[in-house]
Order: structure tokens, then sequence, then C-alpha cells
């Protein structure tokens, strides 16, 4: 009885573990499987599920399974895994360039031009400026963007024609300093009688992308982000001193919403409720405005700067070296992501850009208020990746959400925080 | 001869019957004592030599043993030393807070014999709420702009009390203890209830007669007796204090300016953000210290009283 039962178990072991052991390989009739990680928003808004539908019925013997990220922590387990030669996904998608970093540093992802030769049959004309170089992490292609998006301020129309800051023919009138757009902000901020804002002027994204937003102003004055040793943010001037003085003049008299602070989505959703004027963070909020506010109330003007750009960042790609599928993958990339039903509709109905030039145009036909910063646009590059990016950018905002609400600490003070913190860093 | 015989193979039976008991009950055991190795010995011996060595484990390829430096750096670290008072703080308020308060509901509901499971649901209730969600739904509500605190308190003319709860550093941090005591104070109240329901009736009759009543039965009679159940929530709710994760990070995600910051969050932050593996492994013994120290206090106060 007992041989019997011993005889059992171990048979219902290995038909378990003969069953649990995957592969890329499919079970049915040798049809190969391509696992892709990627967060909900992403699974959402870059419609991947139509394009894992639309490469399988291209070809049949591909399988496409895609499974959710639950967060970005979820990465750090992948170092692990693809550190010991392991993978149970074939390509992840990453939230900014800034993840990819670590992969890169312990060469765990494939660089794309060197090791995958992706562009011998898919030319780098096909892009549009700018967005393969927000993929391009320590001197390789070791992310290709799915869509890019660029830094601008959303703005609530209507708020502005009762402030008086739209033209004869209603448009916005340009703010192209700080000070003017602190003006701006004051005019559209609205106090009961007890000094209380029912109606704020403007949000700045002091959250998790403040990097972009320091980078995005300074590139927009300068045309270029750093200093003289090419990695260290040009934050060591009168004009960031000065612009950091109107943000920080503005939180303290109530005129730009400090919501950012501990809530990432704090701004865009005062933005929506249409409770916040101007919103100064990805460019693509206001689309998810359209419904709380109505398209004829949505513009976008660009940040101020004598220079006028932007700076970009994309949702990137990356394939593990432990992928044994890193062709197939290639081949969806070209096909499927960057086929025309995911660039366009991510763009015209999620503001997630094109990085495909021909489908950036056409998609930017359908959607005319993009030219409120197409010259931004134009002129749009990315930021530097630091290897100890998430550090550099948990310390901004501690300066930040510290000194911009202190009375003691000064914009220059705050200014030096940043070289120190900038200097403490490994790059 | 043959009684001896007999009886020798009596106990040859049973000693061979008490063997295979033993050996059964050694294979029944082995496998948590493997889970227990893999998952609590083997984790804690590598953290210990993790906490001695540098190791990012995203730039470095192997780990260098650096001594003591992790703990001598850990006590240089501005955020280290902000999120260990942060975490002192807030231990000291919500330990404070949850015990008078689950005590004072506890006696509540134990005088309360109408309709009291309606109100034992109620504050059971935030329990199986996941804690999360129930950051989610305050942050929601706490929002400066769109809050619906803020907004209820501008419909009905109060706007002078209107604030930014969650950005501004001192509302903030009540804003994580108020959230983490709503949460956890039922568990807290049904603990002491039990333990009020194990006290004789025939002692609060006695007490009664003897003219102990108000203050002086709560604290000559209701407190001695349920001493046991201080220690078990004194301890638990130590433990949950300074493992306090959850409701800092959902709902001011350490902000503003790190003043909500806690510990464990700047543990996670350190491994799994900055992966730098070494320097979190000290910072967990350091919490692992402290969870010890303020659990053999405790302990000790009860006993001592006792």
């Amino acid at each position: 009885m007992k041989k019997v039962l011993v005889f059992v178990l171990i048979l219902a072991i290995t038909v378990t573990a003969a069953f649990a052991s995957g592969s890329g390989e499919s079970a049915d009739s040798g049809k190969k499987t391509i696992t892709i990680g990627a967060e909900s928003w992403e699974i959402n808004k870059l419609f991947l599920e139509q394009a894992a539908a639309e490469f399988e019925a291209a070809h049949p013997d591909v399988d496409v399974e895609i499974v959710t990220i639950a967060d970005q922590t979820k990465l750090a387990n992948y170092i692990l895994d693809w550190g010991r030669g392991t993978t149970d996904v074939d390509l992840v998608f990453l939230d900014g360039g800034i993840f990819s970093v670590e992969y890169a540093a312990k060469d765990l992802i494939y660089d794309f031009e060197k090791d995958l030769d992706f562009f011998a049959d898919f030319p780098k004309s096909n892009f549009t400026p700018g967005s393969l170089e927000t993929g391009f992490i320590n001197d390789g292609q070791y992310c290709l963007p799915a869509i890019y998006e660029v830094y601008g301020i959303s703005i609530n129309k209507a708020m502005f024609e009762e402030a008086g800051l739209l033209d004869e023919n209603g448009n916005p009138l340009p703010i192209k300093t700080w000070d003017e757009f602190y003006d701006a902000a004051e005019k559209l901020t609205k106090k009961d009688s007890n000094g209380t804002a029912t109606q704020v002027g403007a949000s700045i994204q002091f959250g998790n992308n403040l990097h972009i937003i320091l980078g995005s102003a300074i590139y927009a004055q300068f045309g270029d982000a750093y200093a003289e040793d090419g990695i260290t943010y040009n934050v060591d001037n009168d004009y960031i001193r000065n612009m950091i003085g109107t943000w920080q003049k503005g939180i303290q008299n109530g005129y730009i919403s400090q919501s950012t602070f501990v809530d990432n989505a704090g701004g865009r959703n005062g933005f929506k409720a249409g409770q916040i004027a101007m919103c100064f963070e990805a460019a693509g909020r206001w689309m998810e405005a359209i419904d709380t506010i109505g398209t004829e109330n949505l513009a976008l003007i660009p940040i101020p700067g004598d220079f006028g750009g932007t700076v970009c960042f994309g949702c990137q790609m990356v394939i593990p070296r432990a992928s044994e599928n890193a062709d197939i993958v290639c081949q969806f990339i070209k096909e499927a992501i960057y086929g025309e039903y995911v660039q366009v509709n991510a763009f015209s109905e999620y503001g997630k850009m094109s990085v495909i030039q021909k489908y950036f145009d056409e998609a930017l036909e359908g959607t005319p208020i993009w030219n409120g910063i197409a010259d931004s646009m134009s002129k749009a590059r990315p930021l530097k990746e630091y290897e100890e990016s998430q550090k550099f950018l948990n310390g901004l905002n501690q300066i930040f959400q510290g000194g911009l609400v202190s009375t003691t600490t000064t914009p220059a003070d705050m200014v030096d925080q940043i070289l120190d913190l900038s200097a403490s860093i490994r790059k | 001869m043959r009684m001896l015989s007999r009886n020798h193979i009596m106990q040859n039976t049973i000693s061979s019957r008490r063997k295979s008991k033993e050996r059964w009950g050694r294979i029944f055991v082995l496998p948590t004592c493997i889970v227990l190795f893999v998952f609590v010995v083997y984790p804690v011996c590598y953290t210990f030599i993790l906490a001695f060595s540098r190791y990012n484990f995203a730039f470095d390829r192997s780990m260098t043993f650096i001594g003591v430096q992790n703990f001598i750096d850990m006590f240089k670290d501005n955020q280290f030393l902000t999120a260990l008072r942060n975490t002192l703080e807030f231990t000291l308020y919500m330990f404070v807070i949850l015990i008078v308060l689950s005590l004072a509901i506890a006696l509540l509901l134990f005088n309360k014999k109408k309709n009291s499971w309606f109100f034992r649901i109620s504050i059971f209730m935030p329990i199986v709420v996941p804690a999360s969600l129930i950051c989610i739904l305050f942050s929601f509500m706490l929002a400066d702009n769109f809050g619906i605190i803020n907004k209820f308190l501008l419909d009905i003319g109060l706007s002078r009390f209107t604030h930014n709860w969650l950005t501004d550093a001192e509302t903030a941090k009540w804003c994580v203890i108020i959230v983490e005591v709503w949460g956890k104070v039922g568990f807290c109240t049904i603990l002491f209830l039990s333990g009020l329901q194990n006290i004789s009736s025939d002692l609060f009759e006695a007490a009664e007669l003897d003219g102990a009543i108000g203050w002086k039965k709560l604290f000559y009679i209701i407190i001695p007796n349920i001493r046991e159940t201080f220690v078990v929530v004194g301890i638990w709710a130590i433990l949950q204090c300074l493992k306090l994760f959850v409701t800092p990070n959902v709902l001011t995600n350490g902000g503003p300016a790190n003043s909500t910051l806690v510990m464990y969050q700047n543990i996670y932050n350190t491994a799994f953000n900055y992966f730098d593996m070494g320097y979190a492994a000290a910072q967990a013994f350091i919490l692992t210290a402290l969870v010890m120290i303020f659990s053999m206090l405790n302990m000790k106060i009860g006993k001592k009283e006792a």
C-alpha cells in the first residue's frame, strides 16, 4: 500500500513538473510563443492586445502572450533573472529609459543596432527626429521607443478668457518668461473672501518627473540642458535662480498648486476637474481633459524660454539577452508596434506621440491643438539618463518640496543643493 | 525463560513502532523545516552577510566585505536619520493613540449590550479593506484641489479651514497617523474586548459593592486584569507602527520633502530603486533591532506591573 502511495506521489510530481516547465515552443504543433511584459496603462494606451492579434494573424506560427507588470519594482527582479540567464519575458516595456540604465550597465539587454542589426531593413530615417535618441543609453541603442512624449503646458482656454489672457483671435497670449508665467498664474487664480483658492493658476510636476521639468525648462532657454561638462544640469546661473524664485513665490502665494508633492497625478487631476488653469507636465495631458473641459476649451503652449525647445522621453522597449526569441520580437516591433494601428491611435486617442514620421504627420493632421507647440516639438531632445537617475530624482524631490515652501531657503540655496546632489551621484 | 523472551519481543515491537513513528514524524516535519530554512534562516544569514558588504546588484559584479562601514555611513546619511526620526515619532504617537482609543472603544462596546454586534462589525470593518485601497480613498478625500474634505468645507462656508492636508509637512504626518489608526484600531479593540470579557463578573460586582466605580473601576479593577491583553496588543501595535510602510508610501509617497518617510520605505527604496542591497540590509538590521528592543521593553513593563 505504502509503495503504491509513494509511486502515485512521484508520478503526480513528475507530471506536474512536466506541465509546469514551459518553453518558447507551444504545446501544439511547434508554435513559437513570445511573451511581452508591460504595465496595464501601456497595454491599454499602446493597444498591445490589438497589436498582438494583428501579428498573430499575419504569422500563424507565432503566439503573442502579454503579461501585466504590476509596477516598476518588478523590474528589479528582472535584473536577478536575466543575470542568471533566464527570463519569462521576451520583450519588456519600460516607463522611460531611466529604468534600463541598470540593465545596460550589466549588459543584460541587447543593443538593437550592434547586436540585432535592427535598422538594416528598418532605416533610422523612418523615425521622428529625436525619438530614437530617447532610447540611446550608455552609448548604445539598448532601448527602442514605442511612443514618445514631450513636455509642454496644457491650458484651460475658458479660464484664460475670463482672466483676459486670450488675444482677439481667441488664442492664448504668449508666455515667454517665467515672470510672465507667474503673472498669468496670479491672474488665473481665484480666491474667496477668506483668501482660500477656489481656482489655482498653475500646476508643475514636482513629483515623479521633476528632472524632466527642470531639464526641459533649462533646454527651453539655452537649447542645451547641460553645463560645460556636458553632464551636469545647467542650473548655476541667474536665469534658473530667477525661475526657481518665481516657482517658490507662486507656491507660497497659492498661485501654483503643490499637489504633485505627494500625488503624481494631483496636477493633472486638478486640471481635468477644471480647478487648475495651466498644467506643466507631459503635453498629452490635455487629451485626458477632453471629456470634462471640452476640446474647444483646451490648448497647448510652449515652455517659457528664448530657445523654445522641449524635452522628449519615450516609453521604451528592451529585449533581454536571455530571450531566445529576439528575432521574432524584432519582427513584432517592426510590424505591430511600429504599425499604423498602434502608432496613429496611441497619438490621436491618448496623446502618446508616434515615433514613426509618416504616422506622426498623419495623426497630427487630426489633432491641430498640437500645433500650439509644433516649434518646440521640432526641437525636442531627450535628457541623458544618469546611472543613479532614481537617486537624482529623489534628491531633486526633496530639494524642491522642501525649498519651495520654505521662507528661509533661497533659490540660490536650492541651486547649490542641486549642484551638491549632482556631484554626489554616479552618472 | 519463556516469559523473558516474550517480554523481550514485546519491548522490541514497541521500540520498533516508536522508531517508525519517529521516522514518520521527522518526515512530516521536514517540509516545514525546509520552508523555514529557505525562507527564514537562509535569507536572514544572507542579509547579515550583505549588511557588512558593499553590493549594488545593478552595478557591482560581486559583494565586497567592508566591515561596519554601512552602519557608519547610515548615521551620516540625512535621509536615513530623517526616516529613523519619523519612524520613532510615528511609533510614539500611533502607539499611544491606538492603545488609548481602542481601550476606550472596547470599554464602550463592553458596556453596550443592545445592538453591540453592529458596532463591533463597524469597528472591525477597516481591517478587511486592503490598506492600499484605504490610502487611495483617503488621498482622494484629502487632495488639495479636488478633495471632498476641502470641497465640503468650501460648500458649507468654512473655507478658512480648508488646507493642503497632504502637502503640508505637519498635517501630512497627522494624516498618515489618522489613516493608520483608523485602519488598525478595530483589531486592537477586539483584542481588548476579549480581555474584558474574560474578567469575572463577580469581580465587578464585588468592586462595585466596595465603591469602585468610574475611574477607580478602570484603574484598580479593569486595567490590572487585562494586563496580558495589554502586552499582546502592545507588541502587535509596536510591530505595526515600526513596520509602517503602505500608508506613507501610497498616501504621501514619503513626502512632502521626506516628512513622512519611514524606515521600511527607505529600506525598500534603497534596495529596489537604488539596488544598494548591502546598505539596505544594514538598515534592515537596525529596524529589526528596534522592533526587538521595543517589544522586550513592552514585555518587561507588562511583567513588572504583574
